[in-house]
């Protein structure tokens, strides 16, 4: 059995316990960031290799065989423009047919479309183009899914810290708590929807979507040091919702904006107002040290 | 009452096959919950530990995201053998290893300079202080023994628990927690010492 504590090392620790203790919003903010990460998924970098090569191979031979196609397809409307031409020229001479063609076919190409002579050329122009066309749209829906469903098979490695979404679901569904879990999906496989459920936790019934994503917006100009747009995302956040759960991120970020913009003196007085209305907050510290190189 | 023999916290699934682990830890060798499940209850644990594992405080956040991104991602790997936070704080302590080291080579993040709160707040800044005493006191000693005291007087663990996020034996564990506090007893002594010689 041990001790317990002598009575300044309690106070002690009775302080600390205060002291440390993350605020809602951050606990909000961290809930929100996971939610997102894991929605994006593990994404693996050795994955992302080796399924590149393949692609890069697969774009190659599309592109070639369409760039074959687009050729064969201008030499044919090359071909049957002239024979329009001559066949609609009023002194259609056998002699005629050799000066024009290219001029014929330069001037006349746009206009050229509707002509039932030309027909085969866009059909056989379009389909390459429609194919490429739905190998593109399809490939940023289904890449995820079929790399997802696609890396288990191939690579069961599962040390890589990133497996894949469909087993973690898969996992989930099974699990005691799972009907308040992150990506509950009893169907796995053939009920997968297409864009990840984003749930919170049950703890935060006040997290809006919407708020977390206009907050997250404004923070990702101001990591990425776009401070007049953060200043501006974090105002009309501010405006839309007012009182929300990031208003002391909100402050801080804005704060931030500002001192890095050079106007120090907004910055400060944000930093009054926010250390006079919430000297407790667990921001109250990291306020402290904004803009105070200046000072 | 614990018997010592702790079985490991991060336990591959294929462990749970073997049967003389499954009797010995009986049906408590369980799936994880939910991560949203896990972060609801543990969260602040989590958030606690990083800091006291050295995180320094402007990465906080993101260990903390990244013990729960981990969890997730590698759910498969862990069965929870005993107790969920003994699992968390094996991820945390991982996690934070990996932020120390690179806040040691990016010194600007471990850079954390402490102000007075402003006027009035006597009460709290009477508080911040004495818990930045008792956080520099736990900085100089050893993490083996922190965390012992960490666990066992902060978060309140029971000594078992302690044993088995540290995988010690329970006797060790406790001789951990004894030795800890004279430490830190010694270190607040010495500050007050200090305190006492720059206040005429």
């Amino acid at each position: 059995m041990i001790e317990p504590l002598d009575d300044e090392l309690r106070r002690l620790v009775g302080a600390l316990r205060e002291v440390d203790r993350p605020g809602e919003a951050a606990r909000a903010a961290t809930w929100a960031a996971i939610d997102a990460r894991l929605a994006e998924g593990p994404a693996p970098r050795r994955t992302a290799a080796r399924v590149s090569w393949p692609l890069a191979a697969l774009a190659a031979a599309l592109l070639l065989a369409l760039g074959l196609a687009a050729a064969t397809a201008w030499r044919e409307a090359e071909r049957a423009s002239v024979e329009a031409v001559d066949r609609h020229s009023p002194e259609s001479t056998p002699r005629a047919v050799e000066p024009r063609p290219l001029r014929a076919a330069e001037s006349s190409q746009p206009a050229t479309s509707g002509k039932p002579g030309e027909s085969p050329q866009s059909d056989s122009s379009s389909s390459p183009e429609a194919q490429l066309d739905s190998t593109h749209a399809g490939s940023p829906e289904s890449q995820p899914d079929s790399s997802h469903a696609g890396a288990p098979e191939s690579q069961p490695d599962s040390s890589q810290a990133g497996s894949p979404k469909s087993q973690l679901d898969a996992s989930q569904a099974g699990s005691p708590g799972s009907s308040a879990g992150h990506h509950a999906s009893p169907g796995t496989e053939p009920a997968r929807p297409a864009a990840p459920s984003r749930r919170r936790p049950t703890d935060s019934p006040s997290l809006r979507p919407e708020e977390v994503a206009s907050f997250q917006r404004a923070q990702a100009a101001l990591a990425a040091g776009r401070y007049d747009e953060a200043l501006d995302a974090l105002d009309a956040h501010g405006l839309r919702f007012a009182g929300g759960l990031f208003e002391e991120e909100r402050q801080v970020s804005r704060a931030t904006a500002l001192c890095k913009l050079g106007r120090v003196d907004a910055a400060r007085d944000a930093r009054r107002r926010f250390l006079r209305e919430r000297p407790g907050s667990h921001l109250a510290e990291r306020m402290r040290q904004i803009c105070r190189d200046d000072e | 009452m614990h018997d010592g023999s702790i079985p490991p916290v991060l336990a591959p699934p294929a462990a749970l096959g073997d049967p003389a682990s499954r009797a010995h830890d009986g049906p408590e060798a369980a799936a994880l919950p939910a991560v949203a499940e896990l972060f609801r209850d543990h969260y602040e644990f989590v958030w606690r530990l990083t800091g006291r594992l050295g995180v320094p405080a402007a990465v906080v956040d993101d260990a903390v995201q990244d013990v729960f991104v981990v969890l997730h991602q590698r759910r498969h790997e862990f069965a929870v053998r005993g107790s969920v936070r003994a699992l968390l704080y094996g991820i945390t302590r991982r996690v934070a290893r990996r932020y120390r080291e690179r806040a040691a080579r990016h010194v600007e993040l471990v850079d954390e300079p402490r102000e007075p709160a402003g006027p009035g707040l006597d009460e709290e800044l009477a508080r911040r202080q004495a818990a930045a005493v008792l956080r520099d006191a736990l900085a100089g000693i050893d993490e083996d023994k922190r965390m012992a005291f960490v666990l066992a007087d902060i978060e309140g663990m029971p000594m078992p628990e302690v044993a088995e996020c540290l995988e010690i034996n329970l006797n060790t564990a406790y001789s951990r927690v004894r030795v800890a506090r004279q430490l830190l007893q010694r270190a607040i002594a010495r500050h007050h010492a200090r305190a006492h010689r720059r206040t005429p």
